[in-house]
């Protein structure tokens, strides 16, 4: 079972009506047993889930150990050790690759490591964070904390949540609206838009270049590179679409995990739009706590270059595409930090003011470039694998190259029928301009204002669009969604 | 309270009005083998036995193409009086026969059922299913949702079928990549009547100049055995008519490779279970059926091994004769009596089932 099964659906089914018909203070349980329930299907093994568990209850008792700990004044570095310990079982299930994308040590024991463990780790571990700082309180109910980390919308890739915000839509109970359930509706037609339109039918292109790159010209690479961009973009986004859609039918808001990242002027900006979640949890509890940039430049550098060090393990352990993928951004972040004012006043004297459009444009075009430079390496199976193809990208583009590639792509079918690009180049333009508009304003509010047929028509027609047009069944391979892998 | 009821008026018509969109969606993509379009109208078949009244049927054919080209239930009833409906489909294998015969129990109760050993022998290498995939999937995707079906799609799935099982219930799934390959007949077949009145059969009209030479029996006891899992599905069958009262008749039509020691291996099968054995190319049963070639064949001129119109003629009224003799009773029935016309239009005009709509 996973958010784009029917048994999913199936199950959502079930829970709905059984939600809102217990009384208001007993609707957290509905959520708890089909949190379970998923879990369970989801997961398929017993172990894992028992170990699931077994973590949950774990930090639970932390959690209260911390809070009478720290209301007597206890000591503050037992508080952070007994947090730090509900990451454990991340780091040992980060280790079980070798630096070579080879078996390392703990492999042999995967079966055990529940999914969504990247995610429900360091939800654990903000949970307990914030209650050794004495931020909030600890949830003494262990079935009220059980549901806190397994609520099934979020538990296998997020948006990591933050205690405070999730905890009292859970446990208060939400009212009956209509206009929740079609909220929930227009976020999971979107959802499976951008999986089977845009993230499944790039992923077709994509695994061909990336596995067959030895044979592929610098184009080609350059053409894979940004389609990665796309489909990771769009995969990421669809599945966290359809949670907080999967939410919203309970009255539930989950937070925003993107902001339109690609639209980014700088790397730095990139972060604060791309899998917020992740950005704020590593900001929060690994860059603020190691000094952030209250200790200098060279320590502000330095915290830095930990952060994404850190984020490239949390992404791939210790293999070393993901460490260097971490460090490429972290490498980014600081010239860009250094250089900034040198920019800034090259602009000034040839009189571009940094703001105006064009300059807006090139530097969002920019970044895009360096951000898929390093999804290249991201994506590539090992790290001479992604330093193989930029050399190959960056040594054999030509300008005739570049023009040709399409229409001789189109022209041969290659990598996909011509009917098929067609459709990913309409629906990434479709993405595009659903973009633009929610930069600006509220695409959903846009279309509640539209008259009733009209509304209708739009709803299904992306439903059926998604139907028929979607990359899924027969003759397709069925991707899963690519954060749920780590 | 009204603003809900409101608004489960509204979900109500929402989820109609998406269900008309989706399904008109299907008529399109999900491809139909109709008279006007395929040899063998596996829809028009599947759908058509749906139509049917209930517990109106005598007798239920199963099998191959060779018998959906060769058993006329108009014939038959015509001949005999007894009613019958043929769901045979291409390359049906006795595995896809036990899942349609616990279809066909679930609306009719036959007093007999024939069931084709064509392909009780193995003729799709390690294919388990003794069927391409592209063929079973025709009559599949209209057999209504029921436990037999999925038991049917469980069973097929243990065997290596590799589409996804919801795609059996929701044929959208599987067809919906065909938007690329529409043409103007998908949009057109969608104001095309339907027809059922074949009830299963469909006419195949040559003639060939070579003749059929039946074998004879000799009295060996050689016998090529049947396939392990064919033959299991053929017992499962024979199981379930013994319990039900059902007369099981087991048909075997000439082809190059049906000789003695086959026949052994099908009157062996037929001993097993306590079924009538009718071996279409041992002399005296083809002798029986009178069969005068060129006009009545069993052999199209390229070698294919199916029967002509006037063969089928033949061989559905010895069929009616045997199942006489089996104590078959016959019924008046008016969806036989209404069927008649089409069938002397089909019997005068080659291209009587090919018009459209």
């Amino acid at each position: 079972m996973n958010y784009i099964s029917i048994s999913f659906y199936i199950l959502l089914l079930l829970i709905i009506p059984v939600y809102y018909l217990l009384p208001l203070r007993h609707r957290w349980c509905a959520l708890l047993a089909g949190s379970g329930v998923f879990y369970f299907f989801a997961s398929g093994s017993l172990p894992a889930c028992l170990c699931f568990l077994a973590m949950i209850m774990t930090g639970w008792a932390i959690g209260l150990l911390t809070g009478r700990l720290r209301s007597a004044g206890g000591r503050g570095w037992l508080i952070s050790l007994m947090s730090l310990c509900t990451l454990i079982p991340l780091i040992l299930f980060k280790l079980r690759g070798g630096a070579d994308g080879t078996e390392g040590i703990f492999s042999e024991y995967k079966w055990l490591a529940p999914i969504g463990l990247s995610y429900f780790s360091l939800q654990m571990y903000s949970y307990l964070f914030d209650v050794g700082k004495g931020r909030i309180e600890p949830q003494r109910n262990p079935f009220r904390f059980i549901l806190y980390m397994s609520f099934f919308p979020q538990v296998i890739q997020g948006p990591i949540p933050k205690y405070e915000e999730l905890s009292p839509q859970l446990y208060e109970g939400n009212r009956y609206r209509s206009e929740n359930i079609v909220s929930g509706m227009q976020l999971v037609v979107w959802g499976f838009f951008l999986k089977y339109m845009i993230a499944d039918r790039a992923d077709v292109v994509v695994s061909q270049i990336f596995e067959g790159y030895m044979d592929m010209t610098g184009a080609v690479i350059l053409l894979g590179g940004v389609l990665y961009s796309i489909q990771l973009y769009a995969d990421f986004l669809a599945c966290v679409t359809i949670s907080q859609g999967v939410a919203e039918f309970f009255g539930i808001k989950l937070r925003d995990n993107f902001a339109h990242p690609y639209f980014a002027p700088t790397v730095q900006d990139f972060w604060r739009r791309w899998h917020m979640s992740l950005s704020f949890w590593l900001r929060d509890y690994v860059y603020i706590p190691l000094g952030g940039n209250r200790k200098g430049k060279i320590r502000k550098y330095i915290n830095l270059i930990l952060t994404f060090l850190v984020s490239g393990f949390w992404h791939g352990g210790l293999a070393l595409n993901f460490i260097f993928w971490g460090l490429l951004h972290a490498f980014y972040q600081v010239v860009g930090g250094l250089t900034i004012g040198l920019r800034n006043r090259v602009l000034k004297a040839v009189h571009i003011s940094p703001s105006s459009v064009p300059v807006r444009l090139i530097r969002a075009g920019i970044t895009c470039f360096l951000v898929m430079t390093a999804w290249i390496i991201f994506r590539a199976g090992t790290l001479a694998d992604g330093l193989n193809m930029l050399l190959i990208m960056t040594g054999g583009i030509t300008w005739t190259g570049l023009k040709e590639l399409m229409p001789t792509i189109l022209r041969m079918g290659a990598f996909m029928d011509p009917a098929e690009w067609y459709m990913l180049f309409i629906s990434s333009g479709v993405l595009l301009i659903v973009s633009l508009i929610q930069s600006r304003r509220s695409l959903r509010e846009l279309i509640n204002g539209l008259w009733l047929p009209i509304r209708w028509a739009v709803y299904i027609c992306a439903m059926l669009a998604v139907m028929i047009f979607g990359s899924y069944g027969h003759g397709f391979n069925a991707a899963d969604f690519i954060y749920g892998g780590f | 309270m009204r603003k809900h009821i409101i608004s489960a008026v509204k979900g109500i018509f929402f989820i109609a009005v998406l269900l008309l969109a989706v399904g008109t969606a299907r008529s399109i993509l999900v491809p139909r083998y109709v008279y006007q379009n395929s040899e063998i109208a596996s829809t028009s078949t599947m759908e058509g036995f749906y139509k049917m009244k209930r517990d109106t049927v005598d007798v239920v054919v199963l099998g191959s193409s060779h018998l959906a080209n060769g058993l006329i239930p108009q014939v038959i009833y015509d001949s005999s009086g007894i009613t019958c409906y043929n769901l045979s489909f291409e390359q049906e294998s006795p595995m896809l026969s036990y899942y349609l015969l616990r279809e066909v129990l679930r609306y009719q109760s036959p007093q007999a059922v024939i069931v084709d050993l064509c392909q009780a022998y193995r003729y799709t290498g390690d294919h388990q299913i003794n069927m391409w995939g592209e063929l079973y999937r025709k009559p599949m995707d209209s057999m209504r949702i029921s436990q037999v079906k999925r038991d049917l799609v469980d069973d097929l799935y243990e065997k290596g079928d590799i589409d996804e099982k919801t795609s059996y219930y929701f044929p959208l799934i599987r067809y919906h990549s065909r938007w690329k390959e529409l043409t103007e007949e998908d949009f057109e077949q969608l104001l095309w009547k339907d027809h059922y009145e074949l009830m299963g059969f469909y006419p195949m009209y040559y003639e060939n100049e070579s003749g059929y030479e039946p074998f004879e029996l000799t009295g060996s006891k050689e016998i090529e055995p049947l396939d392990p899992l064919m033959r299991e599905y053929c017992l499962r069958i024979g199981d379930i008519c013994s319990k039900e009262g059902i007369k099981l008749i087991f048909m075997s039509t000439p082809g190059g490779e049906i000789g003695e020691a086959e026949h052994n291996a099908f009157a062996e099968l037929a001993e097993e279970t306590g079924a009538y054995l009718c071996d279409m190319s041992e002399r005296s049963v083809y002798e029986r059926a009178g069969i005068t070639e060129p006009e009545e064949t069993f052999f199209r001129p390229d070698g294919d091994e199916h029967m002509n119109l006037g063969a089928a003629v033949k061989t559905s009224e010895m069929m009616g004769g045997i199942l006489k003799e089996l104590g078959v009773s016959g019924h008046k029935d008016q969806q036989w009596e209404k069927t008649r016309e089409y069938y002397i239009h089909m019997t005068e005009d080659p291209e009587y089932i090919k018009k459209r709509p």
